[in-house]
């Protein structure tokens, strides 16, 4: 396994790109779960997705909290970041 | 002892009972107003479930409401707005404000007392099922009120999450209740839920008529008088904002039925 092709996965799997997208994704989304006060329209997406994520579990494992989909939901937007930065890498490459 | 240190020495009393979880709203209390309660009284008293009620206002004839606070001893937003009510001055009408409904409850933390759930004591048409329940209806009823409101939160939202009752206002099926639960919902949307949070907008619940044993469906079904059970949701809002528009909602349900604070307060 050459350097380069680690190298070539760790940027597609760590790379600032994909920690850029997170941020976008979960920040404005956390913040108005703090203080309401600090919602935005930024908050949008991961607001719509933590609703999701919560509608479809609670018809599969109701007997949980709904503070838990906070791992989920912090997976699902790590995978979302990964797909949407390596989308946009290729399309810049 | 005047009003002021009545009041201080009920609240320290019902402050030690809870470990502290209330008493911090008033003893630190230094505004220059006397709070314009006209007297407390206490319900169960020197058992372990006494717990004291508030009477504001009543310097003219004008109608009374009932406010109560933790039925759910996990149901913050609630104790905790109807702890904020207890600071208003009236300008019309008058108020019996029962903050802490299932003391024992809110010591523990926990959505039932050890008697169970006090929101399921209360068949239409019977006796209420606990000696607790017995005596907040009581004090209801000889209330003659013109409106009883009920603070609660659920764990989601209503009509989003299948079984959570959250971000709704049930009125009683009696009077003008549903009307003025649908302009109530309709301001709320407009004026504080922000656009971003479309699940967290409120809805008009379904309509209660004693079928079930809870405070407000005797309310409407007994005395037939307009009830409210006003739920807001712990699912991603903050525990001011609960309270906030926990208090707002009462505000504005009590404004409804001709009960009005006086605006500079806040
Ligand atoms: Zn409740």
């Amino acid at each position: 396994m050459t350097s380069d092709w680690v190298d070539r996965y760790w940027q597609l799997a760590a790379g600032s790109g994909v920690w850029a997208v997170f941020g976008v994704l979960t920040l404005p989304f956390v913040a108005a779960t703090v203080d309401v006060r600090l919602t935005t329209p930024l908050a949008g997406p991961g607001y719509v997705l933590f609703v999701g994520l919560t509608i479809v579990g609670e018809r599969i494992v109701p007997q949980y909290k709904l503070v838990v989909y906070w791992v989920p939901f912090l997976v699902s937007c790590y995978l979302l970041s990964v797909v949407v930065a390596g989308i946009v890498r290729a399309m810049r490459d | 002892m005047n009003r002021r240190a009545a009041l201080a020495a009920g609240t320290a009393v019902v402050g030690t009972a809870l470990g502290g979880i209330v008493v911090g709203e008033y003893e630190g209390d230094t505004s220059p107003a006397v709070p314009p309660l006209s007297a407390t009284g206490t319900l169960l008293e020197d058992t372990d479930r006494e717990t004291t009620y508030y009477e504001l206002g009543g310097g003219d004839d004008g109608p009374t409401g009932v406010i109560i606070g933790g039925v759910h001893g996990d149901e913050v937003n609630g104790y905790r707005a109807a702890e904020a009510i207890l600071d208003w001055t009236l300008a019309k009408g008058s108020l019996i404000v029962v903050p802490w409904a299932d003391v024992a409850a809110i010591r523990a933390n926990s959505r039932e007392g050890p008697d169970g759930d006090l929101n399921r004591k209360f068949p239409a048409g019977e006796e209420p099922k606990t000696e607790l329940a017995r005596a907040l209806w009581n004090l209801i009823v000889d209330t003659q009120p013109e409106i009883v409101v009920d603070l609660h939160r659920s764990r989601g939202i209503f009509e989003t999450h299948d079984r959570w009752v959250g971000q709704a206002i049930f009125p009683t099926a009696t009077g003008d209740a549903l009307e003025h639960a649908e302009t109530l919902v309709q301001d709320l949307n407009d004026e504080i839920v922000p656009r971003t949070l479309r699940f967290h907008r409120f809805t008009v619940g379904n309509e209660l008529g004693g079928n079930r044993p809870m405070i407000i469906h005797k309310v409407g079904a007994d005395l037939g008088t307009a009830g409210y059970i006003v739920e807001l949701t712990e699912f991603l809002l903050d525990l001011e904002t609960q309270v906030d528009w926990t208090t707002l909602i009462a505000a504005r349900l009590l404004g409804a039925h001709g009960i009005e604070r006086v605006a500079a307060d806040r």
